[in-house]
């Protein structure tokens, strides 16, 4: 056993010190590939620019900045093919324009950046002495080929110029235009699009009135409170609702209970359910709503009194329901909404009063609906593409 | 009935945004400020952290979101200050030092607990020093967090929550 444990740590310590010298050699790697790769392309040493460069991404990966370097070269020789560029390409560009706006943002506001640069950067001078490389060898590029990088292009080997050549208003303006077919624009619109349509949490207390007419009108008009929780995904919503009803019936009642009809005057009355919601319109910050719930309705007819050996009478039926709402929302995603509904209830109380007949609710809801995540992925997104 | 009721109410209350944000206008009107720097104080906790450090990465979204919002030209000063010492007569004579250079500075705290962050930020007039605004939005109650979330996510909520709310109540203490 203890020998066991023995090859167990040795091969555990070799193992790390494996790793931790993979590490030191991809590093070492790296910064000599840093400072050799501008030197062997102004020399026109290709061959052994390209060598480098397999050698450090069969070493350590690839990575954003060895494809960079790569399109490039692929973009000089007119050999970059659209349909190469993955979407792995594109996470990487979006981090290279991350990396670039952060450092242009401190630039101008951080009192003393180098400093900052050295906590997010392993040696932040010769990273930025190959970016300005590449900035140079992208406007080269396209100065050579007589593009005008100032001028928004749906090409995407255009808009990866204008990136690397620090050419980022035009950029930004194509990515985002719809009317683009090229991949990157496709790309871009397939994330925002997948992020937008994260569900939202929906979550709100409501109060309201209930009408009941017909013979149930008997019951009285009540007052209502309770909450809804659901999630809301693109046009939709769909709440799970708990509301109760509160106050005296409008006159007594009878109700058959224990073998025998009983008059009441108690009431208190409950709604959970499933409601759904499709919006309709949409108007700057409000919105209408086509509405339909399915819920389990009812009240409590008699009070339970363990004294007199008397148990609560309750009576349930199916209540379906359908109506129109509206809501108002606020930039944080609390909202305040109306909504107006017509319930087919039916009460059934067998040998008691005649309770048939339906309802109207009426209901105010103060709520949020909103996803945090989704929120800030869309700023995070929006920081790096305006 | 009653307490299934209370208990429902109290949770779907847990996570509203107007718990976890708090600001306070202490002048009025206010004097737009022009040119602001930036005090980064932090506790124990947060300095010692693992990572790219967070505290690096506070700087980070505190610049996104304060020039996202445009509120004033600002400096991020390169300076450490510890929470522990800093108190208001440390905060007082930050306003005599940077009163030649800067007419405001901001100081920002950011907490740690747990997974969530606080996020403090008061606005000081330098010449006379003195109060102007006080801002703080907690990610655990001014958040809705239904699932797990990173802490660099509750980082990025806490810190725009902040700035968010200082945009709001710059602009009501100018009116």
């Amino acid at each position: 056993m203890i020998r066991l444990l023995l090859l167990f740590s040795v091969l555990t310590i070799w193992g790390i010190s494996n790793a931790q010298s993979e590490r030191n050699d991809c590093y070492d790697l790296a910064t000599k590939a840093l400072k050799s790769l501008p030197n062997l392309y102004e020399t026109g040493q290709l061959d052994s620019l390209h060598a480098v460069l397999n050698n450090w991404e069969r070493s350590c990966g690839k990575r954003e900045i060895t494809r960079r370097l790569r399109t490039l070269l692929l973009l000089e020789a007119d050999d970059f093919i659209e349909i190469d560029f993955d979407f792995t390409h594109y996470n990487s560009l979006l981090g290279y324009l991350e990396d670039e706006k952060f450092k242009l943002l401190m630039d101008s506001v951080h009192e003393d950046p180098r400093e900052l640069y050295l906590n997010f950067f392993q040696e932040p001078d010769l990273l930025f002495a190959y970016t300005n490389f590449t900035t140079r060898l992208a406007a080269s590029i396209a100065q050579n080929k007589g593009i005008d990088l100032m001028i928004p292009s749906c090409k995407t080997s255009i808009m990866l110029l204008q990136v690397y050549a620090g050419y980022f208003d035009p950029f930004f303006q194509s990515i985002k235009n719809a009317q683009c077919n090229s991949q990157l624009s496709r790309y871009y619109s397939s994330q925002v699009q997948s992020i937008e349509k994260k569900a939202k949490v929906d979550a709100a207390i409501i109060t309201g009135l209930w009408l009941p007419y017909g013979n149930v009108a008997v019951l009285g008009n009540h007052p209502s409170l309770g909450f809804l929780f659901g999630w809301g995904k693109r046009k939709m919503v769909y709440d799970f609702v708990i509301e109760f009803r509160f106050g005296k019936p409008r006159e007594t009642y009878e109700v058959f209970h224990n073998g025998s009809v009983v008059s009441t005057n108690h009431y208190l009355g409950g709604y959970a359910g499933f409601d759904l919601g499709y919006e309709l319109k949409n108007r700057k910050n409000s919105k209408w709503y086509l509405l339909a719930g399915v819920a389990t309705d009812g009240f409590d007819s008699i009070k339970a009194d363990p004294d007199q050996d008397v148990k609560t009478k309750s009576t349930f039926v199916l209540n379906l329901n359908g109506g129109i709402g509206w809501r108002t929302y606020s930039r944080d995603g609390s909202y305040f909404g109306i909504e107006a509904r017509h319930n087919f209830i039916n009460y059934k109380n067998t040998g008691g009063t005649n309770l048939d007949g339906n309802a109207v609710s009426l209901r105010l809801l103060f709520g949020l609906l909103k996803n945090d995540k989704r929120e800030r992925e869309l700023s995070h997104l929006k920081n790096i593409i305006p | 009935m009653r307490p299934i009721l209370i208990l429902c109410v109290l949770l779907l209350f847990q996570s509203c945004s107007w718990l976890g944000s708090k600001g306070v206008i202490l002048q009025r009107p206010l004097q737009k400020p022009y040119k602001v720097a930036v005090i980064i104080v932090q506790d124990e906790v947060f300095e010692s952290s693992e990572s790219i450090s967070e505290s690096d990465f506070f700087t980070k979204i505190l610049a996104e979101e304060l020039s996202k919002k445009n509120i004033f030209r600002y400096t991020i000063l390169n300076r450490k200050y510890s929470l522990q010492s800093f108190d208001h007569f440390q905060a007082s004579l930050l306003g005599i030092e940077l009163m030649d250079q800067y007419d405001a500075y901001l100081v920002c705290i950011p907490k740690r607990k747990g997974l969530n962050y606080r996020i403090e930020l008061r606005l000081y007039q330098s010449n006379p020093t003195a109060q102007l605004i006080s801002v703080r939005h907690n990610s655990s109650l001014g958040n809705s967090y239904w699932f797990y979330q990173p802490p660099e996510g509750t980082l990025m909520d806490a810190t725009r929550g902040a700035v968010d709310l200082l945009d709001s109540k710059i602009k009501k203490a100018l009116r």
